[in-house]
């Protein structure tokens, strides 16, 4: 923080004035190799800022864990794995969690929000993390739990892909809100990255996404947008996409609020179409009464009908005419969360309509649909095809 | 060719979005195309719209190169979309004639008749969280004793139309078609924020079977099946008049899915490649055949044995057979059914013509999307159209045999609720 009582967010130099009451307790929880990266990433970006913000990092890995900069790190299956790594059986990492449970509690007790940070696809992460979600809710509902989560590059192949999609939906099950960052779709836009370079720009739009939340919550502005407004769009949500967008010129509002909503890599498979809620933080100088009412305007025409929008603003010294744009969107129809007990029930219906019309021409709304995606030779046949393979020298 | 006569349709694809603008003479069967035009698509994945940003822009980029190149503006346009998030409901409806005393009399059909059932089927038919897309008339039924014009008893399979027949009542069987409408306002709105206003949502099944099915490919029994990326339209005809109508999640990316995996491949490209050039359906004597497979990142080549591919295809194609023969809700279908035409991914699958004959013991051909009868009138030559644009040019064919056979009856009466949004297509600038 520097004389004036002001500091830099994310390095750079829009100077915000941080909230006198900002006492809500936030924990930033990286969970595995990509969310330690993370942690690692905001403990550097945010040290100015990271009043009332405990970091917490949860690995199986002992010497990944050495490397991370967080100030509390646990490490999980001490017995089960000697520090070895989950060897990325998700499996591993959920037992793994479950051995040292209390120890990953108490870290995460004492917090009014937890932000989990982590990689889905390999052990650790993919297994530790749903299941330390559900503890965590189990003992306080009320506690407002955020993930975000990278999933796999397509050439780190599909078991790991489907693995993925696969906890992402369990997590939403318990979390209030889950927001995926697609690397496949981060490669698709950064075709000349190489791996390295690749997994670095996706740890960085994992730490964006948590720096943008705790920007909102913790500075202060002219319109103010505090934790409860937060919770009221992210508790319950199911998916949430975030996006930050900055622009300047004549345009300067439309073409923020544009660049924080096409943020692809964040808003994968989901559509503006069916969010309803939404926070909307605008920062910048000499910002008009009427670009504020064009970014509300233009951003309730792409969510859907008559949407739920906080907006939030402060006044800030940035470069030029620089105007940034921050949100958070949730609420999604068809993303909302299944309780468990309604997904057990889903469970026993075997398959799901599709045909309507029965041989006798009436409707049919018994009738069901198999899952094609398995293929079909394993649904039809249990299918080994193995034998036939052979190798050329 | 008037202008009012143009017809515009945006063909709302998975990997392209095509326009094309132009008339169709049914007399001749000709097209007349005078600009198309085709972008890549995003913001469909698997035939569902999951970002109507992206989309919106991509139809605008394709209007705009139709606009920039007739130097005119595009207004309104038909619209054909998948049939994914589709589902069709089969039933019947029917008037009775009455005098003035409440008496049931004889009198001649016309068309007001046929309209005041038309509009009474759509008021009794809901859905709850979908929308009404379509209507198609599956038969026409006269009551009993009912006579043609000249005065000849009739069958009401046959009936073309019943306008001046005389019967006491008018029965009419039909199919329903209704779309999510979750799907149906993000087409409208991604259509929106192109500045294009929907004249009307075309089924692509229902197009693609109206440009290559013949007029007696729709007279004998025909099953249309129209194999799509990510699933399967069936559509039968008969009598001239389609009976039926559904959609089978699986596509032929569920093909080249099964053997990626079957093959432990990581490219899917190869997986296609192998799909079109080594697949094949009947295997029933052992197939020692090999291939060899070296993916970029395989330091060793691999052979794999054909019969691995044949044997998923052949549990995959099982799919397709298991919904033709239990699923598809087409009573009669076996009985009446005399070809298969197959399209799109179906007719490139090698054999798979032979297989399917043999499975249902019926004549099947594969449609090679000619694009005969299709004249363009692009300025200039441009590039040569392709069977890509088969969908929208069977949207243009089924707008254009709507709006003529319906012409005299409908007078302003609407079709389709969207059809009320617009007067004309195109205005030249």
């Amino acid at each position: 923080m520097n004389k004036n009582g002001l500091f830099d967010v994310g390095g750079e130099k829009n100077l915000i004035k941080v909230k006198d009451e900002a006492n809500v307790r936030i924990v930033v929880c990286g969970v595995g190799g990509a969310g330690g990266n993370t942690i690692s990433r905001l403990v550097e970006e945010l040290k100015d800022s990271s009043e009332n913000v405990k970091y917490v990092a949860v690995n199986t890995d002992i010497q990944a864990l050495s490397n991370c900069k967080a100030m509390h790190k646990i490490q999980i299956g001490k017995e089960l794995l000697k520090g070895k790594g989950s060897g990325d059986d998700p499996e591993m990492g959920m037992k793994a969690a479950d051995e040292n449970i209390n120890d990953v509690m108490a870290a995460l007790s004492k917090s009014d929000m937890i932000f989990f940070v982590a990689g889905f696809g390999k052990g650790t992460g993919t297994g530790a993390l749903p299941y330390i979600v559900e503890k965590v809710k189990s003992e306080d509902p009320d506690k407002l739990v955020v993930c975000v989560i990278t999933t796999p590059f397509y050439f780190e192949g599909r078991r790991k892909i489907k693995l993925a999609k696969q906890r992402i939906d369990e997590l939403k099950e318990f979390a209030d809100a889950v927001i995926v960052i697609s690397n496949q779709k981060l490669a698709e836009l950064y075709g000349d990255l190489n791996i390295k370079e690749g997994f670095k720009k996706s740890d960085e739009l994992l730490s964006g996404a948590i720096k943008g939340l705790i920007k909102i919550i913790k500075c202060e502005g002219e319109m103010n947008v505090d934790f409860n407004d937060v919770k009221t769009v992210l508790k319950n949500s199911g998916s949430a996409i975030m996006g930050i967008g900055r622009a300047k010129g004549q345009n300067r509002a439309q073409e923020a609020l544009r660049n924080a909503i096409e943020n692809k890599l964040i808003s994968e498979e989901i559509s503006l179409e069916e969010a309803t809620k939404a926070i909307i933080f605008i920062s910048g100088k000499d910002v008009k009464v009427s670009e504020m009412g064009m970014i509300g305007n233009e951003l309730s025409e792409r969510l859907h009908d008559d949407p739920s929008i906080i907006t939030g603003f402060y006044e800030v010294d940035m470069d030029e005419d620089l105007i940034e744009v921050v949100v958070y969107i949730g609420g999604f129809l068809s993303h909302n969360p299944i309780k468990k007990e309604e997904k057990i029930r889903a469970k026993s219906k075997p398959i799901e309509l599709r045909m309507e019309i029965d041989s006798d021409g009436n409707e049919n709304k018994s009738e069901v649909k198999e899952d094609y995606d398995e293929p079909a030779f394993k649904r039809r046949n249990g299918g080994n095809l193995d034998d036939f393979f052979g190798k050329i020298n | 060719m008037l202008d009012e006569d143009l017809i515009c349709v945006i063909d709302l694809g998975t990997t392209e979005i095509r326009a094309i603008i132009g008339t169709y003479n049914s007399r001749l069967n000709e097209f007349e195309i005078i600009a198309y035009s085709s972008v890549r698509s995003e913001g469909i994945k698997n035939g569902e719209i999951i970002n109507v940003e992206a989309l919106s822009n991509c139809i605008r980029d394709c209007i705009s190169k139709i606009e920039d190149s007739l130097d005119i503006t595009v207004y309104s346009s038909h619209v054909v979309v998948n049939a994914k998030n589709v589902k069709y409901v089969r039933s019947s409806s029917q008037i009775l004639f009455y005098d003035k005393e409440g008496k049931i009399v004889e009198k001649e059909i016309t068309e007001k008749d046929v309209m005041t059932l038309m509009d009474k089927v759509k008021e009794e038919h809901f859905e709850s969280g979908y929308v009404l897309s379509d209507v198609f008339i599956s038969k026409y039924e006269i009551s009993e004793g009912g006579k043609s014009d000249e005065g000849e008893e009739v069958d009401g399979n046959m009936i073309d139309s019943p306008v001046g027949m005389s019967s006491n009542g008018l029965k009419v069987d039909f199919i329903l078609s209704f779309m999510k409408e979750r799907e149906y306002k993000k087409i409208i709105k991604s259509m929106e924020f192109a500045n294009i206003e929907i004249k009307g949502i075309i089924l692509q099944p229902v197009a693609v079977s109206t440009f290559l099915l013949s007029k007696d490919d729709r007279e004998i029994g025909t099953l249309l099946l129209n194999m799509g990326d990510s699933s399967t339209d069936f559509v039968f005809w008969q009598g001239g008049k389609m009976k039926c109508i559904s959609n089978l999640a699986v596509g032929g990316r569920h093909f080249t899915d099964d053997i990626l995996i079957a093959c432990r491949l990581s490219s899917r490209e190869e997986a296609e490649n192998i799909k079109v050039n080594y697949v094949h359906f009947n295997f029933d004597n052992y197939n020692s055949d090999t291939f060899t497979i070296s993916e970029e990142e395989e330091e060793e080549k691999r052979f794999v044995k054909t019969i691995v591919v044949d044997k998923a295809v052949k549990f995959r194609a099982d799919d397709i057979f298991d919904a033709i023969e239990n699923k598809f809700p087409c009573p009669g279908l076996k009985k009446n059914m005399n070809l298969i035409v197959l399209s799109g991914e179906a007719s490139k699958m090698k054999d798979f013509k032979e297989f399917i004959s043999e499975k249902f013991g019926v004549a099947v051909k594969r449609n090679l999307h000619t694009l005969k009868g299709v004249k363009l009138l692009v300025e200039g030559g441009g590039d040569v159209i392709d069977s890509k644009f088969i969908s929208a040019l069977g949207g243009l064919k089924y707008v254009s045999n709507r709006k003529w056979g319906e012409m005299s009856m409908r007078k302003s009466r609407r079709l389709l609720p969207l059809e009320n949004f617009f007067k004309k297509i195109i205005f030249w600038r």
